[in-house]
């Protein structure tokens, strides 16, 4: 079957008759309106499986090619793109708004976040991970771009990976303000766009061309 | 320390906010398994207590959030068997049940650790991720307790970590079946269990005592 026979963003399974769809849930806030759709269309499309996934969304799997316009329809919710070579999703913990320990509002940050890079076109897929204190709950040391909440303000890394290969990321600024920190995710991300090779992971660009190379380009 | 006394008072599953008396309860969803029916009974209890919804985690897991303490027991008792609580969460891939990359049932394996981990009492808190190839989506090797399916079997690693240190998981064993696996990763946590400072990580753990001390209490006599 061809990439172009593939329905509305899904993801073909194993199986290689069935597909999977992800609908985009920013950092994770599912309101009782999503909640019910989800519960809606797993019922009535008679849905395989329901995943939560770690990248903080629901998963629909298993879709026969003809139910995955249906069922987009039935739940008028974006995708949330799960295979593109872009910003896939941003990930944060509840921060300030909820937890004991959270020094900055790394949910407002993250949802600002989502909003304006999720899609953007990119080299190879990135994850974005953002944390309010530095227990790290939303792991930004080994995500492509990590913002850490501090008492004076935010700290960014880059290049950072969490799968076969781990890498850590570098700490790119410190001492950001909110608006500071989406600047510099803006600017990195194009540099980042401009500078690695097709689908070459942040983590890779980082290893090849070192942090300086990058800070001296974004800074 | 008087916090920690309230917490552990409180029903199973319920953990204290920012700000006090608000609470919020983490139902055991294993591998991030959801049925329709569950979303229901969920968003029904959501909807009657009037509460601002829920959060995806990157636990695979939802937490309904902002429940006032007079409503807590409340929402708890009509969540049912939804509100178990969730010890130790098993991270999963889709695996072999459905993605074209996998090499191994990560779900399956998943499914069995977590009812194993269930009856562990562990010094801290402890996260697990299993990945059905060496794409490694459930990140094992920064999870305290990993496997990675490939070709020959399971891959096993211990003491990972995605926190403030980052921690690269060491390997106990390669190649062995998800029955053999669980027998290591048995062996190693029963070690930990009677070796760690209270709210040791096992990344920490492995840290102090050097991963051959580990290997040697799992493998020792059998080696």
């Amino acid at each position: 079957m061809s990439e172009n026979d593939t329905p509305k963003g899904a993801i073909l399974q194993r199986d290689q008759k069935t597909y999977a769809i992800v609908p985009r849930t920013p950092v994770g806030l599912v309101t009782p309106d999503i909640l019910e759709a989800l519960a809606r269309v797993g019922r009535k499309f008679e849905i395989p499986v329901m995943k939560i996934t770690s990248g903080q969304r629901i998963a629909l799997v298993g879709l026969q090619k003809e139910q995955v316009d249906q069922v987009w329809d039935d739940l008028k919710m974006d995708i949330g793109p799960a295979i593109g070579l872009c910003v896939h999703y941003v990930q944060a913990c509840p921060g300030t708004a909820v937890c004991k320990l959270g020094l900055r509002d790394s949910l407002g940050l993250g949802l600002e976040l989502e909003e304006m890079f999720v899609g953007k076109e990119l080299p190879a897929k990135l994850k974005v991970g953002v944390s309010g204190c530095t227990m790290c709950c939303a792991e930004s040391y080994v995500r492509d771009v990590g913002l850490i909440g501090k008492r004076k303000g935010w700290t960014m890394v880059v290049g950072g990976n969490a799968s076969g290969r781990p890498r850590i990321a570098d700490v790119l600024a410190e001492e950001l303000s909110r608006k500071e920190a989406i600047e510099l995710v803006n600017r990195f991300l194009e540099f980042y766009r401009d500078n690695s090779g097709k689908r070459s992971r942040s983590a890779m660009m980082l290893k090849k061309i070192g942090i300086d190379a990058v800070k001296e380009a974004v800074l | 320390m008087n916090k920690n006394k309230i917490i552990e008072e409180l029903p199973k599953g319920a953990v204290v906010q920012r700000g006090g008396g608000v609470f919020s309860v983490t139902p055991r969803t294993p591998l991030g398994q959801i049925t329709p029916e569950q979303l229901n009974i969920i968003n029904s209890v959501v909807r009657k207590f009037n509460l601002s919804g829920v959060r995806v985690t990157a636990g695979q897991r939802l937490k309904i959030q902002g429940i006032p303490e007079d409503k807590l027991r409340h929402v708890l008792a009509e969540l049912g068997p939804v509100g178990e609580a969730c010890k130790y969460y098993v991270q999963a891939c889709p695996g072999t049940t459905a993605c074209r990359l996998a090499m191994q049932d990560s779900m399956d394996v998943g499914a069995s650790l977590e009812v194993f981990l269930n009856d562990f009492k562990l010094p801290a808190k402890l996260k697990a991720g299993v990945s059905g190839c060496s794409m490694c989506c459930s990140e094992s090797l920064v999870r305290d307790v990993g496997l990675i399916g490939k070709k020959k079997g399971w891959t096993v690693f211990f003491g990972g970590n995605a926190g403030k240190r980052v921690r690269e998981a060491d390997i106990l064993a390669e190649d062995v079946s998800g029955e053999k696996a669980l027998e290591i990763l048995g062996r190693a946590l029963e070690f930990y269990s009677e070796n760690a400072k209270a709210k040791e990580r096992t990344a920490r753990f492995v840290e102090r005592v050097g991963i051959d001390v580990v290997k040697e209490a799992v493998f020792g006599s059998a080696m």
